[in-house]
This record gives structure tokens, sequence and C-alpha cells, in this order.
């Protein structure tokens, strides 16, 4: 880490109509340092980024990029300056290919004809891909590609851009450990060639395998910028929820019930010779490697996708899953993996959202299906206050909700059903550390109701502290099942790599 | 508060506007002007009934088009639907009785939509395929029927008081069917689960399959009820004028978008609804009354009804939803 500053963010503020989402910001950045972003959802992270990206013009306070002032007033502006972002929601062109992605929006560099220069290109691309372990074919469309592979184009266009000063928003979030390690590996190249990265992230454990200082946010508010080796995690959670937090995992063991769902021989996309059971009551785990089947397993497991071969019983009788309409109608609910793709219509409200699923229950009389606001209301009522979803009306937009709440909102979907089954795909993922509390308290509150629950995660700490037992899967089949009060994370994280 | 993009705040106000009350305040600026313009014809009792009878077909098209923008689809063979169903009814009416022939009309409303719904569901075809190749071969049966020529003659006096009548002295029979078709499908798609439900379709067909909905039965749904009300329009169509004609609807397809895209910036920025569909009528019926009582040459309302269309697409704001 070099001592010269590449940026710095002095009095930033920046109000939105009846919210003060930054309050006098001050941020910078070394050059080839990695300068973590830590905060709770709405803490003004994202604002920030926001006004450095040129989305935002700030209200207060300036930005000076190598010592110079400078104003952002568009993304073509803070691209001239050196600034890459790899966002949460990465912005790519489903149906274009890597190459493509990489250079979107760059000027291709042509010949005399004005034809583009597809050799020198490709080449120069994979070299890069090359760098960052990038094995799968560059020449297919993203939209064929997983989220991980996705973000890696996305951190291939930046270095394409060779941008000095890279912002990679929950880069890890969709990643798992072994690619994680990947990116870090990568994250350690762009600091040796003296890019600077800020790095934002939930995953608070990784930031200090990876991070040279950081900065904690709270309320729009800088709280601390200190050293790694100053910081330490019980601190850091301090600064982000201003109260101590005891304990992250509030597992309350209850006793499993009988079974209540068995699995046999399940062969599906993506998951074979799936076997299980699952008990009232119980919080099974399941985790793997990227690619393991985990997603897959879910999607079966809800009838997205066909399943080929293999038995499933519910309460002692066989059941057939054709449409996810059918798992409903039998007790089998998803919380998907992508909230805002699967879990939301986002531009309904809380209310039209919530009561989703099981409109049929807020019928003003038997027989006609006129639905009755009141009753509806009433739901929500109860569904915002006992999960307490922050939120200003119940007619306001879901898209408009910060993670976290969009989340609950996805949970709250299914209490109004008779959910014996829920299967959580990545329930916790991009929320802050106090909404993930609260998810997992939701989890233990429906198992405690009698319901199973399948929480599939790829955070480890997460399914030891919150699981009954942990699957691994392992290239689509169940490879063992760790008891959670006797196993380690470590012992997870080694069965996810099959050993 | 994250979801501004890079335009201004004061732009995106200005559009958020627009997008909520574009439309009545275009209204109420076109009222204005024609009052001024024409004071002893516009606002008077005579010419607001000439005003609602010329717009009740439309609203009719539009309020049954509404129901399938709504779930992200639309019709396009709804102005030819409505051709044949107008022809065939005045057709049948004089050989097998009016009832038969209304009936017949509005049963081949059912089966174009369900042919087009079938085929956009269960082959995947996009809808603007579907609907325009549905279109023309709707216009041959039409002509095959017709032979190409207007269909009059001896009308059943019944068939012809379907819309003319006036069980409610004052008011046109077609305005009150009008009035109850819309209220019908107010309350569907705002009261009913299937409601509920193709809004969620048309916002996130992805969550409203995991939401359990059966995206397919709702569409299908959709597609029956828009020819329908197209056939319905197209019948009273036939009622009204007293006669068959081959090419009596096409005005429909335009007006109908228009009305539906203007309903669309009415009171709830960039969702399609039923109320708004009818304002959006409205809108347009004033515009045509108030150029045809001064006397304004027809092609000209060629121009202004293709311009209305540009600007309601554009302050409905349809092309810029939620994105962050």
């Amino acid at each position: 880490m070099g001592e010269k500053t590449v940026l710095q963010m002095r009095g930033i503020c920046k109000s939105f109509p009846g919210v003060t989402a930054l309050d006098q910001v001050d941020f910078d950045l070394r050059e080839g340092e990695v300068h973590a972003l830590v905060g709770k959802n709405g803490a003004g992270k994202s604002t920030l980024i926001r006004i450095l990206a040129g989305v935002y013009s700030r209200d207060a306070g300036e930005v000076l990029v190598d010592g110079k002032r400078v104003e952002i007033h568009n993304s073509a502006a803070a691209q001239r300056l050196g600034l890459g972002f790899i966002h949460q929601e990465l912005n790519l062109v489903p149906h274009f290919n890597a190459y493509e992605n990489a250079m979107l929006g760059l000027r291709y560099p042509t010949n005399m004809l004005g034809l583009i220069k597809w050799r020198s290109l490709r080449k120069q691309i994979a070299e890069i891909a090359r760098s960052l372990n990038i094995d799968f074919d560059l020449k297919s469309p993203v939209s064929a590609l997983s989220s991980a592979q996705r973000r890696m184009v996305m951190i291939a266009r930046a270095l394409v851009r060779k941008a000095k000063i890279i912002v990679m928003d929950e880069s890890t979030a969709a990643l798992s450990e072994q690619e994680i390690s990947i990116l870090f590996r990568l994250i350690e190249e762009l600091k040796r060639q003296k890019v600077s990265v800020i790095y934002i992230s939930h995953r608070l454990e990784e930031i200090f395998t990876i991070a040279d200082r950081v900065t904690v946010m709270r309320d729009g508010r800088s709280i601390a910028t200190q050293h790694i080796s100053e910081a330490d995690l019980a601190t850091l959670i301090t600064q982000m929820l201003d109260k101590t937090l005891k304990e992250e995992y509030p597992k309350e063991r209850i006793d499993t019930g009988p079974v209540l769902f068995s699995v046999h021989n399940l062969n599906a996309p993506g998951i074979r010779d799936i076997t299980f059971d699952l008990h009232e009551g119980e919080i099974l785990g399941v985790t793997g490697l990227l690619g393991s089947g985990k997603t897959e397993l879910a999607q079966a497991l809800f009838g997205v996708s066909k399943i080929k071969s293999g038995e499933l019983y519910l309460g002692g009788s066989a059941i057939s899953l054709k449409s996810p309409g059918d798992a409903i109608r039998q007790g089998i609910v998803l919380i998907p993996e992508e909230r805002r793709e699967q879990g939301l219509v986002v531009d309904m409200t809380v209310r039209e959202n919530m009561t989703l699923p099981n409109l049929h229950k807020f019928l003003m009389f038997k027989g006609l299906g006129l639905l009755s606001r009141i009753k509806e209301l009433g739901f929500v009522q109860e569904l915002t206050e006992s999960f307490s979803i922050g939120l200003s009306s119940h007619n306001q937009p879901v898209g408009f909700l910060s993670g976290g709440n969009q989340q609950k909102v996805v949970l709250a979907k299914w209490l109004g059903g008779r959910s014996r089954v829920v299967v959580m795909d990545e329930p916790t993922r991009g929320i802050d550390v106090g909404s993930k509390t609260e998810i997992y308290k939701l989890a233990g509150r429906m198992a405690e109701e009698g319901s199973g629950i399948i929480l599939i995660s790829s955070e480890v700490e997460e399914l030891v502290g919150v699981c009954d037992r942990i699957l691994i899967l392992f290239k689509g089949r169940i490879s063992s099942c760790l008891n959670a009060a006797e196993t380690s994370s470590q012992e997870v994280v080694r069965s996810c790599y099959g050993r | 508060m994250e979801r501004q993009s890079t335009t201004t705040a004061r732009g995106q106000k200005v559009r958020g506007f627009l997008g909520k009350y574009g439309t009545l305040v275009g209204l109420a600026v076109v009222v204005v002007i024609f009052t001024i313009l024409q004071p002893r014809v516009f606002l008077t009792f005579e010419n607001i009934v000439n005003i609602l009878n010329q717009i009740a077909l439309v609203s009719i098209i539009s309020a049954g088009l509404t129901v399938v923008m709504v779930m992200g689809e639309f019709d396009l063979s709804l102005g030819t639907m409505s051709s044949f169903a107008g022809c065939l009814s005045v057709g049948l009416s004089m050989q097998i009785g009016p009832s038969a022939g209304i009936a017949v009309g509005v049963l081949s409303g059912v089966a174009v939509g369900l042919t087009n719904g079938s085929v956009v569901v269960f082959l995947s075809v996009s809808a603007f395929i579907v609907t325009i190749a549905m279109s023309s071969v709707i216009t041959g049966f039409t002509y095959w029927y017709t032979g190409g020529a207007t269909i009059f003659g001896d009308i059943p006096e019944a068939f012809l008081n379907l819309a003319r009548g006036q069980l409610i002295p004052g008011v046109a029979n077609m305005v009150i069917i009008m009035l109850i078709l819309l209220f019908l499908l107010w309350m569907l798609l705002e009261h009913t689960i299937i409601g509920r439900q193709m809004y969620a379709v048309g916002g996130n067909p992805v969550a409203a399959r995991y939401s359990g909905i059966n995206i397919k039965k709702c569409k299908m749904i959709g597609f029956l009820i828009c020819s329908s009300c197209a056939a319905i329009g197209g019948i009273l169509l036939a009622s009204r004028i007293g006669a068959g004609h081959p090419t009596g609807g096409e005005t429909f397809l335009l007006d109908s978008f228009t009305a539906v895209f203007l309903g669309a910036a009415t009171l709830k920025g960039g969702r399609f609804h039923i109320l708004g569909t009818l304002i959006g009528a409205l809108l347009i019926g004033v515009v045509t009354n108030g150029l045809t009582i001064m006397n304004v040459q027809y092609y000209f309302q060629f121009i202004f009804s293709g311009l209305i269309l540009i600007l309601a697409i554009s302050a409905s704001g349809i092309n810029r939803r939620v994105s962050t």
C-alpha cells in the first residue's frame, strides 16, 4: 500500500425527499489499497458509491481524485477518471458473449475498412480472462453463464478499461468459497499493479482476509476508519449496529418431530440420487460449491424443473410435482435465490406481494371471487409488525424497500398458507446482519410451528449456527450429512471440496 | 430512494406528473380549447351525449385490450375481429334471427381469443406475430363471408336496437352496455383473484410462477376477453350503422391502443387499468368530436390520432419500469 492518496471524499452530503442518505461522509483511498466499506443495508454505502459513479449528484462536500477536485456528472466522466464499478446487480447484455460484454460501451478497435479487429481483441480479453482463471467459454452468451461467471465477466470488463480504482459491491455474494479465493488472488494482483479497490461486503469475515483498511458506515455517516490489524469482527458489528449483537445465530434447539418429508432417489436436472428425510420442526441445511446442485435441488422440490425419477413422500403419502402450483398446494414453498427476479413483483405493492400466493384466503365471501382489501390489510399489518419490516405504507411498491426488508416480504408471502416444507435458497444473501438475524428467527418460528425447513446456503457459519443437520452436495449428489451440533465450519468447508 | 437514474430530479418530477395526470390534464386542456373555440356547440348536453355515443364502442374494445396488456401481451387482431363479428352478426340476424346472430358474433370472438391464447401460451409464439397473422386470417374470412361488399338490407329492428335503442330515455343502449362491461372488467382486474394474478404475471412472470400462479390460464382468459370485447364492439358498430362493413372496425385498432396507453398515464403512472382506459377513450372522443365540430378535414384526424398515440406512450412511461 502506497502513501499516495488516489481518492478523497470530504464532507459528502446527500438527501432525498424525506431522507438524509449521507451526512458529512469522509472517505479516502490510497494507491494499491483495498479499503472495505461496511454497514447495514441503508447505511449509505450504495449512495456514496453512486455519487462516485456519477449516478447521483452530491448536495455538499468535495471529491478529489489524485489530489484534484473533480465533478463527476455521469458514468463517462467516472470512467475517464479511472473509476470502475462492479455493482451487485450486474449490467450485462444477456445475449452478448463475454467479449462483447467486456467491450460494452467501449470503442472497438477497427481496421482500415472500419471492421472490428476481432482477433486481437479476443486475444487481449482472453489474456485477462486467463489471469482471472476463467475457464468457461468466452463465446457463449452470458445468459448461459452462472451468476459467479457473470461477475467474472464484469471484473474482466473493468480490467479491459484499465481502471485505477475499482469499486466492488457485494462481489462475493454469489460466489462459492473456491471462487472467492480466486477473486481474492485477483485482488492481490490488482494491488500489485497499484490498482486501488473499494470493497463493499456483508460478509464481514472475508474483509479480514482481503482488506487493508475498513470504514464502517451507519445511518448515512462514516463512523470509523481503522487498519484491519486494529479491527476485529465484534467491534465492527457493534459499530455497524450501534448495539452489541450478542448472538448472530439465535438457534433454539427444538425437538424435532416425526418424518415430514422424504425424498427417495431423486433425479432431476443437475442432481442425482438424492435421498433424505426432513423431520417436523427441523432446519436442514444444504450446502456445496457452486454447481454442486443446491439451487437445482430447490427447483426440483418446488416443481420448477422436471423430476426424471424418484419418489417424494409428504406426511407419508406419495406426491408428484409438475409445477410450482402443485408444490404450493401440497404445502411445499420456496424462498427463491433471486429475490427481485423470482421472489417479488417489484412494482406491485407490499400488500399485493404478500398476499399473492394465497389470494383465496382473502375473499370477501366464499364462492364469489372478490378480494377483501380489509382482510388483506389485516394480514399484512400483522406480518409487517411481527417481522418488523420497515416501510412507510403497505401500498408502497416493494421495489423501494431495502434488500433485507424485501427478503422479509418474500418470507411473509408464505406465512399465510399452510407451508409444511419451506425451502429457502440463499435467504440471507446480500442483506445486513440485523435482517439476517431476523430471518433466522423467522425460520426458527416456522420450525417451531411444525414446518420442516430446508436451508440452502453457501455461508457455512450460518448453516452451523442455525441448522440441525447439514447435507453436503458434491457434483449433484449428497456426499455427506453432518450433525450441526458436532461439526465445525472447517469440517463443512472440507466436505464441500469432497474431502 | 435508490432508484433514480441519470435523469435529473426535475425531469423525473415532470415525467412522474405526466405519468399520473398527463391524460387528465390533456383532457382538461382540449375541453377548454374546444369550449373557447366553439362555445355554443361543444359543451352542450346533446354534444356530450354524442361524445359518449362515439366512445362507447372504442371503450369496450380498449377495455378488453387492457386486460391482455396488463399481462404484457397485446392483440393486433382486434380491429379485424370487430369487423368480422359485425358482418357475421348482421348477416346471420337477417337469416336466422337477431339473437342467434349476436350470439354467433360473440362466439366468433371467443373462438379467435382461444386460438390467439393457445398459440401464444402453448406454442410460445410472440403475441405480435400471432395476432398479426390472425388478423390476416380473420380478414380472409370476412371477405369470404361478405364477398367484399357491405352487408345491409332488411335488418331486424331488434338487432338495430341493440346499440341505438334507448332503454333509458336519452341514453343509447350501447353506452349502457359499455358502462356495464367496463364495470365488470374493472371488478375483474381490481377486485378478483384472477385480476391480481394478471397484474403479477405482467409485473414479473417468474415471480408469478414461483407464487403458484397458472400463467397459461391467466393469458388464455385475457386473450379470450380481448377478442370477445372486440367482437361485441363490432356487433354494436354494425347495429349502430345498420350495416356490416368488412373494414368497419379498422380504426378501432389504433384508437384502442391509444386509449390504453393514455390510460396508463392516468392516476396510476405506468400501470394499465380500466378507469384510465375509459378516460383515455374519452380524450380521443373529445378530440375527434371537437375537430369534427370545427370542420377539420378528416385526414387531419388520422394525423392527430397517430400523434396522440406517440404522446400517450411517452407519457405513460411504460418503458421505464422499476429497474434497480
